[in-house]
């Protein structure tokens, strides 16, 4: 079993799977911000993808440049066999941790 | 009026709508180019460029999408790597050293072709001026004078002034004005051992001269003459401090 991973990875890596062929910089930013329901610094992100390209549990490819971009290219991102599997064991571990809780806890005050 | 609407359809059918040419600022772009990896750098500016010119200035308007900009920048270079970080630290430290470096030779030394004879004026007008000293240096003897005469001021020191006439090459009349701080921070041990170290800034036929001074013995002196000078080759050296 792999790390567990974090909250914004999750949400990065939930980004790739929802965007599918469309995963580059921009709408991945905007596919995470939706998903948290706050602003992202666009620099967390792309440090985020990253990091989980270099654990090999997502991989990207370049795209050809566009004008308005100046020629500069896109690099897409997608999500690896062992990416799908990091989130689920994400997903399974926090459901793990939560057995036996009635949600929403109650404070004591 | 339909006609007319039909005509601008159809161009807009035939032609592709034309490329936003907004740039962000370029120094800001430079900028992130260097926290980002080499990797990184065609595509997250290019992105951002995109972004920049489709939705930031359309929606926001030139100037608040140049400051959107700047807000991107700033969040990538927290998001930095930590060598990224100190290499343009450093970057900019350098830049920052060199540029003072050279604001303070330009606002301190002046050096201009001149001739023989307004060389000699300006000298004259000079040596007017300190008409009733004797300079502490004795080129005779290439050593302070042990009396050398009463301070013109007291006070503390501000500024030692040399005016240089050179005849190497072009002739060229030299005029530098160096804070005394400056003066006391790179003489070391505050012994000047060669007259060119009154210089500072420049390269004369002077630095080659032998002297033995100290920077207490310019201090003990006070304000005044230092150094009246003439060279066999024609060249002249005054120094003062005040």
């Amino acid at each position: 079993m792999s790390d567990i991973l974090g909250a914004f990875e999750q949400a990065v890596l939930l980004s790739l799977v929802r965007l599918e062929k469309q995963a580059y910089g921009r709408m991945i930013l905007k596919e995470v911000q939706q998903r948290l329901q706050r602003e992202v610094a666009a620099g967390a992100v792309y440090a985020t993808l990253d990091r989980l390209e270099e654990k090999r549990l997502i991989s990207s490819r370049l795209g050809s440049g566009t004008a308005i971009r100046a020629g500069r290219p896109r690099r897409y991102y997608s999500i690896e066999n062992a990416g799908v599997r990091a989130l689920n064991e994400s997903k399974a571990a926090v459901e793990g941790m939560w057995q036996g809780f009635r949600w929403p806890l109650k404070g004591r005050a | 009026m339909a006609r007319l609407s039909l005509a601008l359809e159809g161009t807009s059918m035939t032609k592709e709508p034309p490329v936003p040419d907004a740039n962000p600022p370029r120094w800001a772009e430079r900028l992130l180019r260097l926290v980002l990896s080499p990797r990184d750098r065609e595509t997250v500016t290019g992105d951002l460029l995109e972004e920049y010119r489709e939705v930031a200035v359309p929606t926001l308007g030139p100037f608040r999408a140049r400051m959107w900009y700047l807000r991107e920048m700033v969040g990538f270079m927290k998001n930095a790597s930590a060598a990224a970080v100190v290499g343009l630290s450093a970057v900019i430290s350098l830049a920052v050293v060199i540029g003072s470096a050279v604001l303070f030779v330009f606002m301190h030394r002046d050096s201009s072709m001149t001739s023989a004879e307004t060389a000699d004026r300006q000298f004259q007008a000079l040596r007017a001026r300190f008409a009733d000293q004797q300079p502490l240096l004795d080129m005779e003897q290439r050593q302070a004078r042990a009396e050398a005469g009463p301070p013109a001021t007291n006070g503390p020191l501000h500024t030692i002034h040399t005016v240089i006439f050179d005849t190497r090459g072009g002739r060229r009349l030299v005029q530098m004005s160096v804070p005394y701080w400056l003066a006391r921070t790179f003489a070391g041990r505050g012994d000047l051992q060669w007259l060119g170290e009154l210089t500072f800034f420049d390269d004369t036929e002077f630095d080659p001269e032998r002297i033995r001074l100290s920077l207490d013995q310019i201090e003990r002196h006070g304000a005044g003459l230092i150094v009246d000078y003439r060279h066999p080759s024609g060249g002249q050296f005054i120094s003062w401090v005040d």
